[in-house]
């Protein structure tokens, strides 16, 4: 409950952005799927083919699931809001749609022949007797609608459209409940509400224009608001995305102070906890985001099409990951930091201190008193456990497997002595875990450097000498310590940023 | 001069192989409070439906002041003519005024005027105005309904007004008193009134001629008491042989108290039965004055049709 509290307090402008995004992305998603779908419900209402057609039709698109067709749109509209919206509204129109066609359709057949036999226009009998008659129904199948979007809109965050499942994805990559609550709860507190607002506004006909009002101020102020800051921000900005977690967040902060140190006019854009590699690799490509962190064993091993196996030496590494981008994708690979982020092994202080164990090498002896925990990918991998078997002569008296998020705890709590993780995990710090250094260079390396488009280096050579000044800083017990102060102590990634490249010299305070 | 509103010509409709209506040949007059009445599926509905187009017959041309009605401007046919269903089919999300008023809002006719107008209707047809005007349909019971439908009827001053089986689904009483009204108002204002019954006895009350229709045909028009005396067929006889000793014999009328005697007037017409008493024409102040047996009477024409009435609901 504090941890949650205190996430609260440190994130709070960060959960605002994000209630906004939410917020105006369902808030559209609805305004244009109402647009669709009720003037067609108007249009088929008396062509009981076509509109048993649409309905069917809308049915279908309800049941592909919002993932497959989020994956569906972004070859055809890329990433970020505009997918995230046209999903949302494909999904928002079929409740609305089913609700005014019969809605119109279960007008009392008496009523319309009066309404005709009294000379009425079509507009005036759809505006004056139909649809207000239709009215609560329709009204319920935008509360539907409205609760679904605001439900799927969480997936949003997947294609880069920000709002609240950023907090749900960054809850279950970190294993942080504090940030699940965060994301889950607000989105539902905002479904409830706007249910309810809803339920309000269709209450009487005094609600309804009232309503009516709101709505289409909050439609032309937003309009005006956004005409304006379009105007307003004529210079394209610089965006920087990062991967999910606290460490790509703080790298990304750290690139925007280096920029905007050396170039106080530069606008900088950061898009963190923007989605996986595949997904930020293809943002790249798109032109949608500019720069983003990446490393050099995921360049060889995901990006590049490389036929040789992985080099163990850093150095090779960074330079066939560079060549290839450059050769494959016409990319810019920024000389990488000093850390590295690789699989490891650990084991907590006292077992090493007790076993005298600083290196891999030295796990052999005591393979029988070895009870690991490992992910279970790690566990079958031959990059991982099974390689590990044959390059140290391993062979550890038992091996669980568990969730990557609960072996830290394991860990701590004695189950297991030994476990598998990243050299830069914050948890290392926490728990303080001893990381085995790999003494033969099984794993292959992973560094981390900026990654552009080759054209947007030479666009912005003063972007490239800011960047570069990270080159080889950074030690692997700095990022230990900056996660730590970021996912455990909930400090500001930017602070914490900040804090680092002011006291090594990097950029002025 | 009496000026042929009303005109079928040689009508005729079919669905298919089913024929609903054959050779209808059919005048109605200005002014006149005319019925419509026959078994269900004679098609007497399909007729009233062809004066608004609501259905377009198959052969032959309904004309309205001697111009075809097919060849009105549709809404302009429909805006000036009031209709009124078997249900009261009032708009359940409009106020009783907004109700009322609905053809006139189509008009363009300004808010206070329609409401002007919504008041005075109401006053019409018995429902004190302030009290009902801003209630919604569903608060009103079944006969306040069909009055305000009556009313609706008559917003734009129609010449002419149509009923379908308007009082069919009101229990007796209701009935009684919505029929009552309707004569009443047919009194004052004189437009023409289709009136679609299958009740004969409702015929006989409300119409000055009737139109009997079985199987599609027309089978005789007159007025009521040429229709109880003279009936035309077989079909015409049975249809009205129940209603025909529902009046009473004169007797018994005489023994009510809402017979007043007066001296013999000459010009009083000679009656021998209540049927011929009750197709007289009243005088300006609703007195049907008439000899019996040498003797002089009057009675007020709602009084005996009231008479009628409760016997009919025995």
């Amino acid at each position: 409950m504090t941890e949650l509290l205190n996430t609260i307090a440190t994130q709070k402008s960060q959960i605002e952005q994000a209630l906004w995004e939410h917020l105006s992305l369902s808030f559209w998603a609805l305004v244009i799927a109402m647009l669709i779908a009720i003037p067609l419900a108007v249009l088929l209402k008396n062509s009981r083919h076509a509109g048993e057609i649409v309905l069917q039709l809308a049915g279908v698109m309800q049941t592909i699931p919002s993932l497959a067709l989020l994956g569906l749109l972004i070859p055809l509209v890329g990433i970020g809001s505009v997918p995230a919206l046209i999903a949302l509204v494909v999904y928002g129109i079929m409740p609305i749609y089913q609700n005014t066609y019969s809605g119109l359709r279960s007008v009392d057949p008496n009523l319309e022949e009066a309404a005709t036999a009294f000379g009425l226009s079509r507009w005036k009998k759809l505006t004056r007797l139909e649809l207000p008659m239709a009215l609560p129904v329709i009204l319920s199948g935008i509360r539907i609608s409205l609760v679904m979007i605001i439900g799927t809109a969480t997936l949003a965050a997947l294609i880069g459209a920000g709002g609240l499942g950023t907090y749900i994805m960054l809850g279950i990559n970190q294993n942080n409940n504090a940030y699940l609550i965060i994301g889950a709860g607000l989105s539902a507190l905002l479904a409830l509400l706007m249910s309810a607002l809803l339920k309000y506004v269709g209450a009487s006909k005094k609600h309804l224009k009232q309503g009516i009002v709101v709505a289409t101020l909050a439609l032309v102020g937003f309009g005006g608001w956004r005409g304006w800051s379009s105007f307003q921000s004529k210079s394209e900005p610089i965006v920087i995305a990062g991967k999910l977690g606290s460490e790509p967040d703080i790298l990304i902060h750290m690139y925007k102070d280096l920029i905007v140190n050396d170039d106080p006019h530069a606008k900088v854009e950061l898009k963190a906890n923007f989605g996986g590699t595949s997904f930020l690799f293809r943002a790249l490509r798109n032109d949608q985001i500019d720069i983003y962190p990446e490393f050099t064993g995921t360049v060889l091993q995901s990006l590049v099409h490389d036929q040789r196996s992985t080099p163990h030496d850093p150095v090779k590494t960074y330079q066939r990951a560079r060549r290839l981008l450059k050769q494959e994708y016409d990319l810019t690979y920024l000389k990488p930091m000093k850390y590295q982020n690789g699989y490891d092994l650990a084991v907590t202080a006292d077992f090493a201190k007790e076993h005298q164990l600083t290196r891999l090498s030295d796990l052999a002896k005591i393979n029988d008193q070895i009870t690991a925990g490992f992910d279970p990918d790690f566990a079958n991998q031959k990059d991982g456990y099974l390689g590990l078997k044959s390059a140290y002569s391993l062979n550890f008296n038992q091996v669980k497997t568990m969730e990557p998020a609960l072996r830290y705890q394991a860990i701590a709590a004695g189950r297991v002595n030994l476990v598998d993780g990243y050299t830069t995990d914050p948890q290392v710090r926490q728990y303080h875990l001893k990381v085995l250094k790999d003494d033969q260079h099984f794993f292959p390396p992973y560094q981390g450097a900026p990654l552009m488009k080759a054209s947007f280096a030479k666009k912005h050579p003063q972007v490239v000498k800011s960047l570069n000044k990270l080159a080889s800083k950074i030690t692997e017990k700095d990022m230990q310590e900056m996660n730590y102060q970021v996912t455990v102590q909930h400090r500001k990634a930017s602070q914490v940023a900040h804090e680092y490249l002011v006291e090594h010299h990097l950029i002025k305070k | 001069m009496v000026i042929r509103l009303i005109k079928y010509e040689a009508i005729g409709m079919q669905y298919g192989q089913n024929v609903i209506l054959k050779n209808i040949n059919l005048t109605i007059n200005d002014g006149e409070l005319f019925v419509l009445v026959g078994p269900s599926g004679s098609g007497k509905t399909t007729l009233l439906r062809m004066i608004n187009r609501l259905i377009a017959p198959t052969t032959g041309n309904v004309y309205l002041n001697e111009k075809r009605v097919k060849d009105y401007d549709l809404r302009e046919l429909r805006l000036h003519m009031g209709y009124v269903l078997q249900d009261s089919s009032l708009f359940p999300n409009l106020t009783v005024g907004e109700n009322i008023a609905i053809q006139l809002e189509q008009q363009g006719v300004n808010k206070n005027d329609r409401r002007k107008r919504s008041m005075e209707l109401l006053d019409q047809v018995g429902l004190p105005a302030s009290d009902f005007i801003d209630r919604h349909p569903d608060e009103l019971s079944g006969g306040q309904q069909q009055r305000v439908a009556i009313a609706r009827s008559m917003a734009t001053q129609p010449q002419l007004i149509l009923m379908d089986e308007s009082f069919s689904a009101l229990d007796p009483v209701l009935r009684t008193q919505q029929q009552d009204l309707l004569l009443k108002l047919h009194r004052q204002s004189k437009t023409t009134v289709v009136f679609v019954t299958h009740d004969m006895q409702e015929a006989l009350r409300l119409g000055d001629r009737i139109a009997v229709i079985n199987d599609g045909q027309l089978q005789q028009v007159g007025t009521p008491n040429e229709i109880l005396e003279r009936p035309a067929n077989q079909f015409v006889a049975d249809f009205f042989a129940t209603a025909r000793p529902r009046l009473g014999t004169m007797t018994a009328l005489l023994s009510s108290k809402l017979v007043q005697k007066t001296p013999v007037a000459d010009q009083s017409a000679v009656v021998t039965t209540v049927a011929e008493l009750a197709s007289l024409t009243p005088d300006t102040t609703g007195w049907l004055c008439f000899q019996y047996q040498g003797q002089g009477f009057r009675i007020q024409t709602t009084d005996l049709l009231h008479y009628l009435g409760q016997r009919e609901e025995r």
